[in-house]
């Protein structure tokens, strides 16, 4: 087997373990939630279209964040695993040409993805009347310039031994960066445009240049696909399980007050549950953040409709995702061994319920500027929902 | 009687990994479990400890089947891993006090009992940790703490010297011997054979899923005809006998 052989193997299984977890990320209730969010967040985004005033400072304020975070992240995806440093290492040489196809295939990637939020952006500058015609296109390239520029750095970084060096180039292309943007901005797309151009040449030198010779960095090319690798199981690790979850546990002792709640039936299902719940950053994490997206998402709604469908829809998103919890207990050794009946469904149905009563209510008092009324009705709606779903959905699901 | 098995044969799938093995475990008795990789000695101890289910055959703890009271047959039984299972998200106090809980022990009273144990281990400052903070060895130790806090009628033991440093493996071996002089009855799965005729009163041969020889080292000695034999004598001719050491 030669080395492209290996990777190409590696490829397909990639992708294909992928498509096998996106399968579970995008499942009907996320597909559902995305397009009731892409829609309102659509809406809101026609309504500030219409309300900007020309020549405004603040949506290029707002327009240069938005660049800066799409330019500067993500990275190149080369599939190394730790165990390459030790046999690929004799053939250095022909790994040369995998990565260069792995630059090449990043370029293209993140060049679309930067092309696409540029375009979504776009009618901000149209609206301010920065550009039109031809300084769209201006705009959108020199865009796609910066990005060449960070996804060869990416590159490149990977070529380099010193921390120094790396350093110093990372803080000069950010230097570069938001001068030209800021110059794009605010007085000429042309210009920008102008002088990316020139830096992607002087940059794209550089880089051959330099990159031919130097052997690769292996540590620092497995750590950047590990942490890649992980970026991307943290994302799907909020849908399903999967082994590739490695947050580490934090002790949290200042919540330890929480486990003596007496709705926390003494017993080693509650009592394990419990703690693992708020410790394990991947269940606490996932309601957290839940939590406070529907309770901003209530507080800045002012019709009632939509406030009542989205504190619903997200009682639901939050109990649903919890249900693996279940899970936990079927497949823990401990508790097959232990003394007593393994009784899996009460103890996550208990949990669950302590959880939704909680965000009912947090969720119906962000509704509080709209007047008391609105509290009330959407408690009760919550409590409806949440007696509905711990005990006619759930039971009904984890019986399964 | 504590431990009984009677022509038990069990195993993952349709063919059985473990036929027909039948032994007996006596109250205050310490027997070894012996047999090459893969004999069938952990499968053995799955089915003791209600992993597994068998195909066939008895199996009763103080007269008691699994089937009949699951929850005081379990009760009776402490069980070491030889890999050990911690709770990641759980800290060792924790890891105290959700054994008790489970086997119906008093928490005060659990950690009464573990006291001595966390001094004996040097973990006694350790109790806030969680377990990726701890060494293999600390973790067995952790594991074997939890078995004895419960104090069982049956300790199953699967391999407990790896990872040990040699004052722990001291200190388990004289905890074993205690247990054993208060009455209760351990099963033992190991390599270390030194150790296993040291303390063993009696000795289990398993090769291919069979018992291939049972009773103490004299009996042993007597089956494979080796008078003076030591126990890792023995293993060897069983290994020789494998076409292992040609």
């Amino acid at each position: 087997m030669t080395i492209s052989d290996l990777f190409k193997t590696r490829q397909t299984n990639y992708y294909k373990t992928l498509s096998k977890y996106l399968k579970y990320v995008l499942n009907d209730h996320f597909v559902i939630l995305i397009l009731f969010l892409g829609g309102a967040t659509a809406l809101a985004y026609q309504n500030y279209l219409e309300s900007i005033h020309i020549s405004a400072v603040v949506p290029r304020i707002i327009l240069f964040l938005i660049i800066s975070i799409t330019l500067f992240s993500g990275s190149i995806r080369t599939l190394i695993e730790p165990a390459d440093a030790v046999f690929l290492l004799p053939k250095e040489k022909k790994f040369d040409k995998i990565m260069k196809k792995n630059m090449i295939y990043s370029l293209l990637f993140h060049s679309l993805i930067t092309l696409l939020v540029g375009i979504i952006t776009a009618p901000i500058l149209i609206a301010i009347g920065h550009i039109k015609g031809f300084g769209i296109a201006f705009w959108l390239l020199s865009l796609v310039f910066w990005k060449n520029i960070y996804v060869l750095n990416s590159y490149y970084s990977l070529k380099q031994h010193k921390r120094s060096t790396n350093k110093n180039i990372v803080i000069l292309i950010v230097a570069l960066f938001t001068i030209t943007l800021a110059l794009s901005l605010f007085m000429s797309a042309l210009i920008g445009f102008l002088i990316s151009a020139v830096l992607l040449v002087l940059f794209l030198l550089y880089v051959l240049k330099h990159a031919q010779t130097e052997s690769w960095n292996w540590e620092k090319l497995i750590e950047t696909e590990q942490r890649r690798i992980q970026k991307i199981y943290s994302v799907i690790n909020l849908f399903v399980e999967t082994p590739y979850s490695k947050h580490k546990v934090k002790r949290l002792k200042n919540l330890d007050f929480l486990y003596n709640i007496k709705v926390l039936k003494k017993e080693p299902e509650i009592y394990f549950l419990s703690r693992m719940f708020v410790r394990n950053y991947n269940f606490s994490g996932l309601y957290l953040r839940l939590l406070i997206i529907g309770n901003i998402a209530i507080y800045f709604s002012g019709s009632w409709i939509v406030n009542s469908i989205v504190s619903v829809l997200f009682l639901y998103l939050i109990g649903f995702q919890l249900i693996p919890l279940k899970q936990i207990i079927r497949d823990s050794i401990h508790f097959r061994l232990y003394p007593a009946p393994n009784n899996k469904i009460k103890p996550t149905q208990h949990l669950i319920l302590l959880l939704l009563i909680v965000s009912s209510l947090l969720f119906a008092l962000s509704a509080v500027s709209a007047g008391a009324v609105p509290v009330i009705r959407l408690l009760f709606f919550n409590s409806t929902f949440t007696a509905f779903f711990i005990y006619i959905y759930l039971p009904a699901r984890l019986k399964k | 009687m504590s431990l009984k098995i009677e022509n038990l044969t069990g195993g993952y799938s349709q063919t059985p990994v473990i036929k027909d093995i039948s032994f007996d475990i006596n109250n205050g008795e310490l027997v070894g479990l012996i047999g090459l990789n893969g004999a069938g000695k952990s499968t053995t101890i799955k089915h003791i400890i209600g992993l597994m289910d068998p195909f066939s055959g008895q199996m009763t703890l103080d007269g008691q089947a699994l089937k009949e009271n699951p929850s005081l047959y379990r009760k009776k039984i402490g069980f070491i891993p030889e890999t050990p299972l911690l709770y990641d998200e759980l800290t060792l106090k924790e890891h105290i006090e959700i054994t008790a809980m489970a086997y119906d022990v008093d928490v005060s009273i659990a950690m009464e009992r573990a006291t001595p144990l966390l001094k004996k281990f040097r973990l006694q400052d350790r109790l806030e940790w969680f377990p990726s903070d701890f060494s293999k060895g600390m973790k067995q130790k952790v594991m074997i703490l939890c078995a004895f806090i419960t104090e069982p009628s049956l300790y199953i033991i699967d391999e407990p010297f790896l990872g040990l440093d040699p004052i722990a493996i001291r200190d388990l071996i004289q905890m074993m011997e205690q247990k054993k002089k208060e009455g209760a009855s351990l099963l033992m799965s190991t390599h270390v054979l030194t150790n296993a005729e040291k303390i063993c009163d009696k000795f289990i041969i398993i090769n291919r899923g069979e018992i291939y020889a049972k009773g103490t080292l004299k009996d042993l000695r007597e089956t494979f005809s080796m008078p003076n034999a030591s126990l890792d004598d023995i293993y060897t001719r069983l290994a020789d006998k494998e076409g292992f050491l040609k």
